[in-house]
């Protein structure tokens, strides 16, 4: 191991929980950002121009502003209305906040993929309007909005390495910490870097593979399961018949 | 006499300034087959999308089943818009399977959602329609793996699964090559034959000549001419009528 100059077996614990932080910040940003996503595409898709005038500045706003700007804003910035946050805290707002102007994009584009064709053939059978939401649109935009969607999640994984400027406790955070007691910026980024594409190259890899089983018909509910299950079973009946 | 199935009344429809229907009259009597010609762009498909409520109308009554649709210039809404739908299928020209969803899922799934229909039963009716529609060994097939008429048979087993008063056609086989056209006007045929209640656009015409109890030649926005099949097909009174069925049936002889 000479090429490797620093200790590493003795930084584990710091890697550990800069690893978790990571992690955590990931899962609760991203699922913070896809209710914020969500709301902010029906807002946009509504009938109402105030309604739809506020989706949309929402979008453009949050679209156009540095997320570095923003994360200031809301750690540093907010201290000056008596708003204190920790850095947790702050950084997946923030990653929330940003990520879901971005998701609300992409699912107010899965949402209009779903043809009026389809939409009409659902109320035609006289379906509600909720079930005609549940039934037909949500799973084909969901389809449809996949891979966007999957992409934004790999982008925001990357994205909580930002979060070393409030000193998130994140994995780059750690990252200058380590640095700054051995010296060795090059070995400790390369490291660093090599751990952050462990995470995001299966999570994209996942993606892909979720979206290749959707595409060929995978159930997403237990009652289509349900559906299909008795159907294989009455077919069997039938045949030994 | 009997109620009507469908009664459409002085039906007039819209677009902004283009004025598409222009006063409708059609009743349709229980296992009755209506099948309505007319060239592209006469409003046929607008009076059947105003049965379902699909389009709104611009003013005239449609009844379905003895229930107010629209009248009053007011459309069935809430409760009464689902339950209207609930009582008449419709084929789409577009072949509208869901993609997301096995085919006996398209089937059942519906009536599960839509009629609270329970799971076993729901499974069973679909087996029972698919097999009617020529598709059982397809139930668990994709709509990806499956051929245009395959589709438009999928279509309208889901259609029956909601045990519907009548049936509405948009040109169902106009996406269709020649043989799948032949698959689901059989099983149309089929259909009459039980006594469906049908109301069928089409430009197949000698389907629909062979097939209707009723023609209606549609130009303008309003019906133009309406009889049986011999009448409108020995006797047309219409010069339009005589020139659309001439046009319909040029070719027919030589491809037979
Ligand atoms: N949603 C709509 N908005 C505006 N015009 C429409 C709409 N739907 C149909 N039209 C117009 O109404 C006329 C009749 O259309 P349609 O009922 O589809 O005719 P057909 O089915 O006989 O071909 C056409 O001129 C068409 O362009
Ligand atoms: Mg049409």
């Amino acid at each position: 191991m000479s090429f490797l100059s620093v200790d590493w077996a003795g930084y584990v614990p710091v890697l550990v929980d800069g690893l978790i932080k990571s992690v955590q910040l990931t899962a609760i940003g991203f699922v913070g950002a896809c209710l914020v996503g969500f709301v902010v595409a029906v807002l946009r898709m509504s009938q109402n121009r105030v309604v739809k005038g506020v989706g949309y500045l929402y979008t453009e706003l949050f679209k156009n502003l540095p997320i570095i700007t923003g994360i200031f804003i809301i750690y540093f910035g907010l201290t000056g209305v008596g708003l204190i946050l920790d850095a947790f805290t702050a950084g997946w707002l923030a990653l929330s906040l940003f990520y879901g102007a971005y998701l609300a994009e992409i699912f107010r584009g899965g949402l209009q993929g779903v043809s009026r064709g389809q939409t009409e053939a659902a109320q035609a059978l006289g379906l509600t309007s909720v079930r005609v939401l549940v039934t037909v649109q949500l799973p084909q935009a969901v389809r449809l909005a996949l891979p966007a969607t999957a992409t934004m999640l790999v982008d925001l994984l990357k994205g909580t390495a930002l979060l070393v400027t409030i000193g998130g406790g994140e994995l780059m955070t750690q990252a200058t910490i380590i640095t700054s007691e051995t010296f060795q910026p090059l070995e400790v980024y390369i490291v660093i870097g090599l751990i952050y594409v462990a995470m995001s190259w299966p999570l994209a890899r996942l993606a892909g593979y979720l979206e290749s089983h959707l595409r060929e018909g995978t159930a997403m509910s237990p009652t289509n399961r349900k559906l299909r299950r008795i159907t294989r079973a009455r077919l069997a009946q039938e045949a030994a018949r | 006499m009997t109620e009507p199935t469908i009664q459409i009344r002085d039906l007039h429809k819209s677009f902004g300034d283009l004025h598409v229907l222009r006063g409708v009259d059609l009743d349709v009597q229980p296992g009755e087959v209506v099948a309505v010609l007319g060239r592209s762009g006469s409003g046929k498909s607008t009076m059947l999308r105003c049965v379902n409520l699909l389009e709104t109308p611009t003013s005239g009554t449609i009844t379905v089943g003895g229930t107010t649709a629209f009248a009053h210039r007011k459309p069935a809404k809430g409760r009464d818009l689902v339950a209207l739908r609930r009582k008449v299928g419709m084929l789409f020209q577009a072949l509208n399977v869901f993609p997301h969803l096995s085919v006996v899922e398209n089937v059942a799934l519906p009536m599960v959602r839509s009629l609270g229909t329970g799971h076993e039963e729901a499974v069973d009716t679909a087996i029972r329609l698919l097999g009617k529609v020529g598709l059982v060994e397809k139930a668990l097939s994709m709509p990806g793996q499956l051929s245009g008429g395959q589709l438009q048979r999928v279509a309208l087993a889901r259609a029956l699964a909601m045990n519907p008063l009548a049936l509405l056609f948009d040109e169902p086989t106009s996406a269709l090559d020649p043989e799948s056209t032949m698959d689901v006007l059989n099983v149309m045929k089929d259909l009459s034959a039980e006594g469906m209640t049908m109301i069928i656009v089409t430009h197949e015409v000698k389907f629909a000549l062979d097939v209707a109890d009723t023609v209606l030649m549609i130009a303008d926005g309003k019906v133009i001419e309406r009889g049986t099949p011999a009448q409108i097909s020995e006797n047309p009174q219409e010069q339009l009528t005589r020139k659309f069925l001439a046009e319909h049936t040029k070719f027919e002889g030589s491809t037979a």
